[in-house]
């Protein structure tokens, strides 16, 4: 080995070594734990087989919940955070005045923690005097108990999150709408693809790569969804709200059934990858071509 | 499909006020006293201005406060340094496999936290720094690095190579370029991963709740989570607690909102 490939080495080793300890390492442990009967207090490392993985799926309704709400929050907190995102985007890419202050208004709840604009809905929310409530009682529509509320709890828990991650698909929309060429725009305008025909025809599949990203990003936000359902409801009424990542925390170290919340972790871990992986596989095989 | 100038305008403003109302909800509430809360309706303006909640929320907060910058401003440095090596010998040092390690690093990016999170715990508690500062600075140093190394690769390609060869003629080793060279064209891109790791690592909350059981490191996130707790329906107490929670992140957002887009984006898009 060289001088100069030893010091290379130099530069990346401290990188290589954190990611390799804190994500691989411990992706390996928690994968072993998942496989053993440590649902005690003491570590206990005999072999469990899968029964951690078949109990989840056969008869715990808990499990069975959590996946039901994740994949009912999935589909409704992607889409509405893309399409308004995208329509948010056009918008501004119209060359509208004051736009810098319509983009950092959309982002503001980005710059925010979680902890913070959960407690705010929560207050938003809020049966007695909350400001929803309130608007529905001056519409002279009845009022509802969101974050009590079996059938409403989940719908507020989507309205806030698309609140805190429009901004974020908003902005990846906005810098793919300014880097389609305006010739091409002309040029289809001259060929009579004008509103929903021109973006139809045109500009949706010119953004296709970024709403790759979008969706792949909004996904494993979903899939991993803790912080914000934690502060507002901490799953509840009933489970209504409860989500994977909530119940492998309470598993883990609320009942200390670690390799029940092992299992759980591999579980929302596995359903990442099926996402990430193809994801990044094309878009290393688009980053080759290029160079 | 075809909009009014006016329509955009009605649109765009209807959108404004859906972002700012929580925000304007919250800084409204913090200035109110309780029987004023519950006296008049949630989003007037309050008659008279009320710092109670800002006096107990301060009080519940303080020491989080000073958590949260004690492990953050660390792990800030460190992930961007470590991040800006990576960067560097990813882009301007060919040795075989960088395409390969660069993978191994970015895969963190998209990591689910749940599945680090119990070895974590054990982790720290096997080399002690379980219920230390260190065992946060630590952590988020090592989870900012998948980020700050996008950040920073995707920076240095577009420095020339021929500015690595000029410092190698002069007699520059390695580290004399980096330092002398690479670090002082970088400070755009070292801002961009500045701002970015500040708002993620105080943002955050999963980490701080597994590893901050003792209140002399518990993050300032963590502590209005259970401010929440224990003020139940003391709303001005919570929404100043919530505005002084997210005060830091926001003035940083407000004045550099710009690098802040670039990092949402250097996150986002590949290079």
């Amino acid at each position: 080995m060289n001088k100069k490939s030893l010091v290379s080495i130099g530069f990346i080793l401290p990188s290589v070594m954190l990611v390799g300890i804190f994500v691989y390492a411990f992706i390996g442990w928690t994968v072993s734990v998942s496989f053993t009967n440590w649902n005690t207090l003491l570590p206990n490392w005999s072999f469990a087989g899968f029964s951690n993985y078949s109990s989840l799926f056969v008869n715990n309704l808990r499990f069975r919940m959590d996946l039901i709400n994740n994949f009912t929050f999935l589909p409704f907190f992607v889409l509405g955070s893309m399409v308004l995102g995208f329509f948010l985007a056009s918008l501004l890419n119209k060359g509208v005045k004051f736009e810098s202050f319509f983009r950092t208004v959309f982002l503001l709840p980005m710059a925010i923690s979680l902890v913070v604009s959960g407690t705010v809905w929560v207050w938003l929310y809020d049966p007695t005097n909350g400001a929803v409530d309130a608007f529905l009682k001056l519409m002279r529509l009845p009022t509802i108990n969101w974050l009590g509320s079996m059938s409403f709890a989940l719908p507020a828990i989507i309205i806030a999150t698309i609140w805190q991650y429009t901004g974020f698909t908003t902005s990846i929309y906005l810098a793919a709408l300014r880097g389609i060429p305006k010739e091409i725009i002309e040029a289809a305008k001259m060929d009579g693809a004008h509103g929903f025909r021109l973006y139809w025809n045109i500009i949706i599949p010119m953004v296709q790569s970024s709403t790759v990203t979008a969706f792949v990003l909004m996904v494993q936000l979903s899939l991993q969804m803790f912080d914000i359902i934690w502060v507002m409801t901490s799953g509840g009424p009933a489970f209504a709200t409860d989500m994977p990542a909530v119940y492998m925390f309470i598993a883990a170290f609320k009942q200390n059934f670690v390799a029940q919340g092992a299992a759980i972790a591999v579980i929302i871990f596995l359903l990442t990858l099926a996402v990430v992986v193809p994801y990044l596989l094309t878009a290393g095989k688009i980053t080759e071509e290029e160079s | 499909m075809k909009l009014s100038r006016v329509g955009i305008y009605a649109i765009l403003i209807v959108a404004a006020m859906f972002f700012l109302f929580p925000i304007y909800l919250l800084v409204v509430t913090s200035l109110k006293s309780l029987p004023a809360i519950y006296s008049t309706s949630s989003w007037s303006l309050p008659t008279s201005i009320d710092w109670s909640g800002f006096v107990m929320a301060w009080r519940g907060l303080k020491q989080g406060f000073i958590n949260s910058f004690e492990f953050t401003i660390p792990a800030v440095i460190f992930s961007v340094f470590f991040g800006s090596l990576g960067g560097f010998a990813l882009t301007k040092i060919k040795f075989r496999g960088a395409n390969m390690v660069f993978l191994f690093i970015l895969f963190g990016m998209f990591l689910p936290y749940q599945v680090v999170l119990i070895p974590l715990v054990k982790f720290m508690a096997s080399v002690h720094l379980y219920g230390s500062i260190w065992s946060l600075i630590l952590t988020h140093t090592a989870y900012g690095i998948p980020i700050t190394t996008l950040i920073f690769r995707n920076f240095y390609s577009s420095v020339p190579m021929s500015l690595i060869e000029a410092g190698k003629v002069d007699g520059a080793n390695v580290w004399q370029i980096y330092t002398k060279i690479m670090i002082p064209i970088s400070i755009p891109g070292i801002v961009v991963a500045v701002i970015w790791q500040f708002t993620n690592i105080w943002n955050n909350f999963l980490f701080g709740l597994t590893l901050g059981s003792m209140p002399d490191i518990r993050p300032v996130t963590v502590m209005l989570n259970n401010l929440k707790g224990s003020m139940i329906s003391q709303w001005n107490t919570l929404m100043a607690g919530a505005l002084l929670t997210a005060l830091p992140t926001i003035i940083v957002y407000l004045i550099m909102g710009k690098y802040f887009v670039k990092g949402l984006l250097g996150g986002a898009v590949k290079g």
